[in-house]
């Protein structure tokens, strides 16, 4: 089966590029556009793999990524923050909340995709999953 | 009611004066009549002489302390110039009534006295009082009813006293005329003088803008009420401390103190950032403004303006988020356009011709030049605010060098450009931001290739100077006049307007490679032999 990512990225274009660059690479790709449904859809597809941006209408990137990162079912789950917030400080924000890697727009398509699959062949199957049958 | 309060201390001033002079007056009188007793011809009574004296010592003593405690002090005064009236009456009669050649002497005095502690009026008053006195004394001894005490021993006839009585009530008038015109006239011109003083004060309280007298050492001489409003301390509790232990902020004052020099130095401080501390523990940003104030009489003093800059910051914070979100909107449709032809090129979308290629290679190279302008912007609107801030490591220059050289390869082999590297053995590392260093130089550096023709050589060398470490980029190329070398870092300053519409550029370029350099407590400069004849450009910052 493959590896399934979910994108939260509100602007189509990018949307676009993320999708094609990754399904290229052979990914399954779940999109949504907002923090609210990403948060819904998190538990409800259990991605491999999260790409967050951080100006997301609703809640914000770095409040997703610190829900996520809260939660015991979901904290495994590797987020990519990918966001134009180029400041160290915001950089260092989005650590802070929990993101295990951050990769500033524009980005080289190429690169990102090296660094999913990276985190993806990380993944050992020692790895922490959420039991079977939780799914509500 | 504050207008009350300072005309009664002046008053309560002019009598502690009077008490003071009256008490000499009664001792002066005294020994000068003991000596007169003693070696003169002159005969006259002791006892009720000396008793005059001594009642008016006396009486002059309670009268310090009740002008301490009574509101109406005009009656008093008038009361007690009666009483003295009265007393120096008694005292002439018995140093011979008519025959007393003083009369025109001791009543003036009190006509003065009733001038300089009351009014026209009562100098008038006092003068007719002393006429009514005299005139008594005189009569009264020559009709006999009251007895003559001799003095030479003769009484003049009633005739020529008249007249005598005549010119001394004339003299009486005259004297409270000069008296009394003078005292107007100093009273107007004190009240002038208290007016402007006023006017000033209340221009110095009113200013919107916090303003502190202080000597040289920083010792607050005066403050005005927005002092008082924006640190919550009253003006008592600051005048006579240092300004560094009181209103700044704890550890900052000695940074102002040392800022002050400038002022002796004959130039004038200006917008020097500082945070004030309030009573009540709030940090409060100020801008400072300082000058001296030089007097001919007293040693010079600094008048210091005290601006609340909390607006000015939170606009800056909002401009600088402005440009933070506006620069994200440009980067975001640049992320897709510059993805997409990467994807284009890497053949993800299907076969690309040579041509096609060719392009999208153009188009790919715009995208990166437009991400750097945006990039640039950012850092531009950053330093205008004064936000640049640094994140410094210890760092070896050479690999901030390498890799910006790196990052330009494509320009340097589009131009076929020769760029050599020079470094000194064992440069010392400095303590630097690495990306904003990087930029620096990469500014630096871009800046001489733009400029530089195809084919020639950019030399670059890193050496240590005197605890700096100095860079300079040498290029071939159109070189500078010497009235640009100082401009070119001047912000949106080109040189020849028409050359940079060939190769691009605003201009931002080495104003934010100088910025970065003097936030490191470096210096930049360039140096070149002429226009056409290559220019050098150098960096240097301090060794760590």
């Amino acid at each position: 089966m493959a590896n399934k990512i979910l994108i939260v990225e509100d602007d189509l274009p990018t949307v676009e590029l993320l999708k094609f660059t990754l399904q290229s690479e052979g990914f399954d790709v779940v999109v949504v556009y907002d923090g609210i449904s990403a948060l819904r859809t998190v538990e409800k597809e259990n991605p491999d793999l999260i790409l967050l941006d951080v100006m997301i209408p609703g809640v914000d990137g770095f409040e997703v990524c610190q829900l996520i990162k809260h939660n015991i079912k979901l904290m495994h789950i590797p987020i990519i923050m990918v966001t134009a917030k180029v400041r160290k400080e915001d950089r260092q924000m989005g650590f802070e909340r929990g993101a295990d890697d951050y990769i500033s727009k524009p980005f080289d398509p190429i690169e990102l995709a090296t660094r999913v699959k990276k985190f993806i062949d990380q993944r050992t199957p020692g790895t922490v999953k959420p039991p079977e049958g939780e799914k509500r | 009611m504050e207008e009350f309060g300072v005309k009664r201390f002046q008053m309560l001033e002019r009598f502690r004066w009077m008490i003071a002079t009256r008490l000499t007056a009664s001792v002066f009188v005294f020994i000068i009549y003991f000596f007169v007793k003693k070696f003169s011809v002159f005969n006259f009574p002791f006892v009720p002489f000396a008793a005059c004296c001594f009642l008016e010592a006396f009486v002059n003593q309670p009268y310090s302390f009740i002008t301490k405690r009574v509101k109406a002090l005009d009656y008093l005064t008038y009361l007690h110039l009666v009483f003295d009236l009265i007393l120096i009456s008694l005292i002439i009669h018995f140093l011979g009534g008519i025959e007393f050649a003083f009369f025109s002497v001791a009543y003036p005095i009190i006509i003065v006295l009733a001038a300089i502690m009351l009014s026209r009026t009562a100098c008038y008053t006092v003068a007719f009082l002393s006429s009514v006195a005299y005139a008594s004394i005189v009569s009264l001894e020559f009709y006999k009813i009251l007895p003559h005490v001799p003095l030479f021993g003769f009484a003049l006839d009633g005739l020529h006293q008249f007249g005598i009585v005549a010119a001394n009530i004339l003299f009486f008038y005259f004297v409270a005329f000069l008296c009394g015109y003078s005292t107007d006239m100093i009273e107007e011109r004190t009240e002038k003088l208290e007016q402007e003083k006023r006017f000033s004060e209340n221009v110095i309280a009113t200013i919107v803008d916090g303003l502190v007298i202080l000597d040289e050492s920083g010792r607050i001489k005066e403050a005005n009420n927005a002092i008082e409003r924006l640190s919550g301390f009253r003006r008592q509790e600051l005048v006579g401390v240092n300004i560094a232990d009181k209103i700044l902020k704890k550890g900052t004052g000695d940074k102002f103190l040392k800022a002050l020099k400038v002022l002796s130095e004959g130039s004038d401080l200006r917008d020097f950032e500082i945070f004030i501390s309030s009573k009540d523990g709030n940090d409060i940003p100020m801008s400072i403004n300082a000058s001296l104030l030089k007097s001919p009489t007293e040693k010079p003093s600094i008048v210091a303006i005290l601006r609340d800059t909390t607006k000015d910051k939170l606009m800056d914070k909002l401009k600088t988020e402005f440009v933070s979100n506006i620069t994200h909107e440009l980067l975001t449709p640049l992320t897709s356009i510059n993805g997409f032809i990467v994807m284009i090129l890497e053949g993800k979308a299907g076969e690309v011709t040579q041509k096609q290629k060719e392009f999208l290679e153009i188009v790919k190279k715009q995208a990166r030049h437009l991400k750097g302008m945006i990039e640039s912007m950012l850092d531009f609107s950053r330093m205008e605010t004064g936000r640049l801030d640094l994140y410094p490591e210890l760092l070896e220059v050479e690999s901030v060098v390498a890799e910006a050289v790196s990052d330009m390869q494509p320009q340097i082999a589009e131009k076929e450009i020769k760029v050599s590297v020079v470094a000194g053995k064992a440069t010392p590392k400095v303590l630097a931001d690495r990306l904003r260093l990087q930029r620096a130089f990469g500014n630096i550096f871009g800046n001489a290739i733009k400029f530089t023709p195809r084919g020639r050589a950019i030399k670059i060398a890193i050496e240590e100077e005197k605890g700096f470490v100095k860079v300079s980029v040498c290029d071939e190329g159109i070189g500078l006049a010497k009235e640009n070398l100082e401009k070119v870092f001047e912000r949106f300053y080109q040189v020849d307007s028409a050359l940079t519409r060939v190769i691009g550029g605003a201009g931002m370029g080495l104003a934010i490679a100088k910025e970065i350099v003097e936030k490191h407590d470096g210096r930049v400069w360039a140096e070149s032999e002429g226009v056409g004849r290559g220019s050098t450009f150098i960096f240097t910052l301090p060794a760590a």
